[in-house]
Parts: C-alpha cells; sequence; structure tokens
C-alpha cells in the first residue's frame, strides 16, 4: 500500500466510521461495512484527478459503497450466531453525567438518521461532515436548491429528535 | 452556499465514538483480491479455449458427427457467452460517480443479475434438446451400434434427471434473491416500481 493512500487513509479514518455508521447500527456488519468502504476508497484514491477535494472524493466512495453494501445485505436474515448488539458497551463507569447524555444524544441522533431515505441520510451527514451545499448536491446528483430544501427538512426533525431525547 | 458546521447538530455529529479501520486488513484484503482477479481472468481465458483444445486434443477419438457438432455448438455458444459477460460489465468494486448515477447502475446489474439468472434457468430446455438431437445425429449417422446408443443415452437421462432439477432449483432462487434485493433497494430508496 502506498504511504500516500496510508496517510490520507489515517487522516479519514474517523469520517469512514462516520459513514458506517450511517448505513450500519450492528456493530459486526458495520465493523465488515467498514473495511469494505476503506478497500473502496483505497481503490479509488488511485484514480483521484483533483476535480473536487480529496474529502468530498472520499465521501463519494463511502457513501456509494454503503449504498451498495445495504443494497445487498438490507433485510437479509443473519447468523444466529451473529452478536446483535448495536454498539459495543461503552465505559460507563468512566463517563460523566454530561458524556452520557451526549451519547445519549448521538445514539438518538445515528436512530434517526438511519430511518432516514437514502438520499436525505447523505444529504444530511455531507453538510455534518463540513460540505458545502454544491458539493453535496454534485456528489448526490441533485441541484443546490434541491440538498438545500432536503438539507433544511432533515435538520428540523433531526433537532427535534435530539431535543425529544434530551 | 455553505452550511454551518459550527452548529450544535455538526460538533455532536463530529463528536461521536467510531471504530477505525485496520489498514493491514485492508492490505491483506486487497492482495487476495489482486490474486482473485487474475484466477478469474485466467479461469475466463481457460473457459474459452478448454472446449476447442479438447476437441483439437481428441480429434483422432471423436467421429466427425460429433467432432462438427461440437465446433457448431461453440461457435453458436460464443454469442451467448458474450452476452452474460456483457450483462456482468458493471463491475461495483468501487464508484465515485454521483449517488443517483451510481444508484442506476446498482440497480441495473441487480436487473441483470435477475436477467444472468433466468437465462440461466430457461438454458435447461436447449440444453435438452441439443443432448437429444446428438444421439439422433449419432443413430442417424451410424456412429454408434444401438444398443451402445441406448446404454449410452440412459446414462444421459440418468445424469440430465438429476442435474437438470439441480439446475432449475439453484437458477430459480438466485433470480428470487436479485428479485428481492431489488425490491429492498427499491423500498429503501422509497420506490415502488421496478426500472
Amino acid at each position: 500500500m502506498s504511504t500516500d493512500f496510508k496517510q490520507i487513509l489515517k487522516e479519514h479514518a474517523p469520517l469512514l466510521g462516520r459513514v458506517a455508521a450511517t448505513y450500519e447500527a450492528n456493530f459486526h456488519m458495520r465493523q465488515e461495512l467498514l473495511q469494505e468502504i476503506t478497500l473502496a476508497v483505497w481503490q479509488a484514491l488511485a484514480k483521484f484527478k483533483g476535480d473536487s477535494s480529496i474529502k468530498t472524493y472520499i465521501l463519494r466512495v463511502a457513501h456509494n459503497k454503503a449504498i451498495t453494501h445495504v443494497a445487498y445485505h438490507a433485510k437479509q436474515p443473519r447468523n444466529d450466531s451473529y452478536c446483535e448488539v448495536e454498539t459495543p458497551e461503552p465505559s460507563k463507569a468512566k463517563a460523566t453525567d454530561e458524556q452520557l447524555d451526549q451519547q445519549r444524544q448521538i445514539q438518538q441522533m445515528l436512530i434517526h438518521i438511519r430511518n432516514m431515505p437514502i438520499q436525505t441520510r447523505q444529504v444530511v451527514t455531507m453538510s455534518m461532515e463540513g460540505l458545502s451545499y454544491d458539493e453535496i448536491a454534485d456528489a448526490c446528483g441533485i441541484s443546490s436548491s434541491n440538498a438545500g430544501v432536503v438539507l433544511n427538512r432533515a435538520r428540523k426533525t433531526l433537532m427535534e429528535s435530539i431535543h425529544d431525547a434530551q | 452556499m455553505m452550511p454551518n458546521n459550527q452548529d450544535p447538530l455538526s460538533q455532536l455529529w463530529q463528536q461521536q465514538e467510531v471504530q477505525k479501520p485496520d489498514l493491514n486488513v485492508i492490505n491483506k484484503a486487497w492482495r487476495i483480491m489482486q490474486v482473485k482477479q487474475k484466477l478469474y481472468a485466467c479461469l475466463d481465458i481457460l473457459g474459452l479455449f478448454i472446449p476447442i483444445l479438447m476437441l483439437y486434443l481428441n480429434r483422432e477419438k471423436l467421429d466427425s458427427f460429433t467432432a462438427g457438432y461440437f465446433v457448431v455448438l461453440t461457435f453458436l455458444l460464443l454469442p451467448f457467452g458474450a452476452y452474460i459477460l456483457w450483462l456482468r460489465r458493471c463491475s461495483m468494486g468501487w464508484s465515485s460517480e454521483n449517488t443517483e448515477r451510481h444508484i442506476h447502475n446498482l440497480k441495473r446489474q441487480i436487473a441483470n443479475n435477475i436477467k444472468i439468472a433466468a437465462l440461466g434457468k430457461l438454458s435447461i430446455w436447449p440444453i435438452g434438446v441439443l443432448v437429444v438431437l446428438h444421439y439422433v445425429g449419432l443413430f442417424y449417422f451410424d456412429v454408434l451400434p444401438v444398443d451402445r446408443l441406448i446404454r449410452k443415452g440412459l446414462i444421459s437421462v440418468c445424469v440430465f434427471a438429476v442435474l437438470f432439477p439441480a439446475m432449475w432449483i439453484w437458477a430459480t432462487r438466485r433470480e428470487n434473491r436479485f428479485k428481492k434485493e431489488l425490491s429492498d433497494l427499491n423500498n429503501l430508496l422509497g420506490i415502488d416500481k421496478e426500472p
């Protein structure tokens, strides 16, 4: 593996983890998806032409891979031996009330995002990753105004769900 | 226009604890994938040349009818093989296209998989007809004595009595699985109609 690619992947590892979390609730499936996404991104990096920022390019490849993953794995019955935990048990002993509250809010946010239609999910998470409307629109294949409408609507319901969790 | 990324929602999103990819596992997976791709390419090439090679190597043993029959068959099956390859052309390794385009390709690939499975199922009948035609030809051109022809024919019937239903069940299951995948994807996208 090229050192540059390894460095880019290391820098964007948390971002890839967040994309995987957007599409998979199950801990083991999420790990599997994360490996699939990383492999796809690594393959795609060799073809990066610099038409967009590297972050936008990585997000686009990662979301596409995640969509392919959910298309092939959605509603498939899982093996009985498969662990159904959503996330490994957090270290509650060390966490303060504030941290626990934040974790609850993040979980609520993820649950809500995973219930969104794919396009909305992509628009809202790309926005939270710092992409502009134009970049989001380009990545999703929609108009900027449409991206704005989808984003504003999604943000509103997301904020409501988080406030409800508090 | 730029969304405000310092808002509480974005901050909360960025603060989530996430798993990180194991780059050593990725490196290993990539190497395995490369070996697999080379193997598949070799198998594709071998698959194309093996029947021709077998015919060439056995040309002394084969009667002229059987040799001619298989040569014609090989050339007739080439377009079928090419069509299957064409249906498989959309590789889903990775894609940097926009999501609309990616989803379109994804749906087309699943639809092609349904076609391939359906073709596999439908190809059972022509195979049966071709086997019968082969025996009729062997009888008509007096290639084999009748008792040997009957014995070989009975063996073929027994083999195909097991093989054909198995192929049918396998192809039907694959076809149903791909149909379900397409339906699930449409449900995820909030679309009821198939492409």
